[in-house]
């Protein structure tokens, strides 16, 4: 009787959820393999989180199979990855343009397996994924991604949706854009290099502060109407440096050797779409080829270094509003 | 380190002398049984030595059944009546659009929210104007705290809450959290206070409201039913995004900074202003009323307004310089003091 109770005691135990500490909930690679890491998550991956709350990685994960890393089906999950490394088992080769991604592996490394509007507010920071088929890391609405490095899978690196927040992190070598953000987003302090094809591509109304687009395989920067973009460097794009849609402010950035030589296309190195409205100021341009400033007829620049050894190819059209120098000398009115 | 119970040896008795077997077998039973069970309660709190400690916890079950400290009585609101640290250890789940999650009452409260979310019973729909959320006149809030002072909230979410996600009173500081899907304020804080990396969403009133002297950087008020931000004078916005809120983008009432923000498809004014705010290297667009608004003592510089449904500048003799002013279906400029460098709708000369 009492070895029973005693057997029964130790059976309850080994099926508790393993804590982290503070409440969160452990994952880690013998959980995830053998026995499931909590409720709603059977033995194997994916990991499934079906509740809302936090949880934090022990150990490194690694997926040797098609399967991803970590589904969440909750709104409301809070991954703090502790340092470790979510892999899978896919490999890429070359960078930007010749980058190619080959493997078993067709899944996000941490990915949403619900729709609209589960998977909202998810904050995932502190750590690395890589290796995977499809997006590394991807969540709907108001995600925070924090600290993460992200490379070497199949899709964008990062892929989120509206009122987002990206901060101190890396997307490289992913094999579509390095990051994807929807409306109303902020991008502070991240990098994004040679990745196949954009580096960074957002949508409406946000702000982009202190990235890093180097070496990619399309354009480097890419925002949409009434962003703000400052204090980024794009730097040996395939495409352009920094693209900007009508009503930006694309201010006091470096845009140089980006695009593809003169003869072969027609890259700048900051390109503003049809429809006016955007202000260019005080940004570095510099390139060996291609065009410096490719505007429309209302949008305004002023106060910029526009190097290009090309005549006639510092600045397409804009309304120069002073203090614009075109290879030392001025530039088109 | 799981608690490990002292292990006495049962009496000895005249049956157990006759068979000293049993009784071996009876004292190695009963260790093991003591051992489970300390183990058993151990992995109920251990975990590896954390930034907890020293902190009080707070968790449903504690809510729930007990009380979680000193001053706190069983049930909702959680109430917190002593400065220091506390932390969540579960998610917060009330069912009850009347009560608080969390009281605050005194000041020098730090309350970790630990990835965990405070989720009330109200639920919303819509974004903008449209917002609509249930139990429209109960009285609950997520976290409040109104005449509590140098608050901190950090690293979780509340909403649901129908008078509220959250209100502090002065020099409060609110760190990476959401609030959402309030029927009222999402974030509401009294002067002096700061805010970083917030995400106020779907509330009934306006996204974040605060009083005089505040700083908020980087953060986001997407979607609500008032104004996006509504600040205090002398308030410092660096790096807000305002957008498809159904008042004004981003309002502040005088004196302050507007620094490197966005206010886009708001259904009022995209940046109000009052006299002697500065805004610059800010856009403006597509917004359903002006594009930014000012008084005269304020100044623009190297602002962007575009696609307004009236003016892109409507200043009342506040000073622009450096401005890019385009296809505002009111107007491009209306009583500004030009200072220079502004191009509007493509020429160099502005109204």
């Amino acid at each position: 009787m009492l070895i029973r109770t005693v057997a029964s005691l130790l059976l309850l135990l080994a099926s508790c959820p393993a804590m982290a500490g503070d409440g969160i909930l452990e994952i880690n690679q013998a959980c995830a393999v053998q026995t499931g890491c909590f409720a709603g998550d059977l033995p194997g991956f994916p990991v499934r989180i079906t509740s809302p709350g936090s949880y934090a990685l022990s150990s490194d994960l690694v997926v040797e199979s098609g399967v991803a890393a970590i589904l969440y089906s909750a709104s409301g999950v809070w991954l703090e990855l502790n340092g470790f490394t979510v892999s899978g088992p896919n490999t890429c080769t070359g960078s930007g343009e010749t980058l190619s991604c080959i493997g078993p592996n067709s899944s996000p490394g941490i990915g949403c397996f619900s729709s609209l509007p589960d998977c909202e507010r998810f904050t995932v920071q502190g750590g690395r994924v890589r290796g995977f088929g499809s997006q590394g890391i991807s969540a709907s609405a108001r995600a925070r991604i924090h600290d993460v490095v992200v490379e070497n899978n199949g899709l964008a690196g990062v892929s989120v949706g509206d009122g987002s927040i990206m901060t101190s992190s890396t997307s490289r070598r992913n094999a579509e854009a390095g990051v994807f953000l929807d409306d109303g987003y902020i991008i502070d302090r991240s990098s994004m290099d040679g990745n196949r094809l954009a580096g960074l591509l957002v949508f409406e109304g946000g702000i982009v502060l202190n990235a890093r687009a180097d070496g990619n395989g399309s354009s480097g920067l890419l925002i949409g109407d009434g962003s703000i973009i400052r204090g980024s460097n794009a730097h040996g794009n395939r495409g352009d440096g920094i693209t900007a849609e009508p009503g930006c402010l694309v201010r006091q950035n470096v845009a140089s050797a980006n695009g593809l030589p003169a003869s072969v296309g027609f890259s700048a190195q900051i390109r503003l779409d049809p429809g006016g409205g955007t202000s260019v100021d005080g940004n570095t341009v510099t390139a060996d080829s291609a065009v410096g400033l490719s505007l429309s007829a209302d949008d305004a620049y002023r106060d910029n270094a526009i190097t290009i050894p090309f005549p006639g190819s510092s600045v397409f059209f804009g309304l120069n509003l002073g203090g614009n120098a075109c290879g030392g000398a001025p530039c088109p009115p | 380190m799981p608690a490990v119970a002292c292990i006495t040896s049962p009496p000895a008795s005249s049956q157990q002398a006759r068979r000293p077997h049993v009784a071996e077998r009876a004292i190695r039973a009963h260790r093991l049984l003591v051992l489970a069970v300390a183990l058993l309660a151990g992995s109920a709190i251990v975990g590896p030595a954390s930034a907890s400690e020293g902190a009080r916890e707070i968790n449903q079950t504690c809510a729930s059944m007990n009380g979680c400290f000193t001053g706190d009585a069983t049930g909702f609101p959680v109430t917190i009546s002593a400065g220091g640290r506390y932390i969540l250890t579960s998610n917060l789940v009330l069912t009850d659009a009347n009560v608080d999650a969390i009281v605050v009452t005194a000041n020098d409260v730090d309350i970790d929210l630990n990835g965990f979310e405070i989720a009330g019973p109200v639920a919303c729909t819509g974004e903008g104007a449209a917002v609509s959320c249930t139990s429209s006149s109960a009285t609950g809030r997520g976290i409040a705290g109104p005449t509590a002072e140098t608050s901190k909230i950090t690293d979780g979410s509340v909403r649901g809450f129908a008078a509220g996600g959250i209100r502090l009173g002065a020099r409060a500081s609110i760190r990476r959290v959401t609030s959402e899907s309030n029927g009222a304020i999402g974030i509401e804080v009294g002067a002096g206070s700061s805010l970083a990396e917030a995400i106020s969403y779907q509330n009934v009133g306006a996204g974040v409201s605060t009083g005089a002297s505040t700083l908020l950087e980087r953060c986001i008020a997407f979607g609500n039913a008032g104004a996006g931000v509504t600040a205090g004078q002398d308030a410092t916005l660096s790096a807000v995004v305002a957008r498809e809120n159904g008042g004004d983008g981003v309002s502040i009432v005088s004196g302050g900074l507007v620094a490197e923000s966005t206010a886009s498809s708001n259904g009022q004014v995209g940046i109000r202003v009052g006299a002697g705010t500065h805004v610059r290297d800010s856009t403006a667009t597509g917004n359903g009323a002006d594009g930014i608004v000012a008084t005269a003592g304020a100044g623009l510089v190297g602002c962007v307004a575009r696609g307004n449904t009236g003016f892109g500048l409507a200043l009342a003799g506040a000073s622009y310089r450096r401005c890019t002013v385009t296809a505002n279906a009111g107007g491009s400029v209306d009583a500004g003091l030009d200072l220079g460098a502004n191009a509007c709708n493509g020429a160099t000369s502005c109204p």
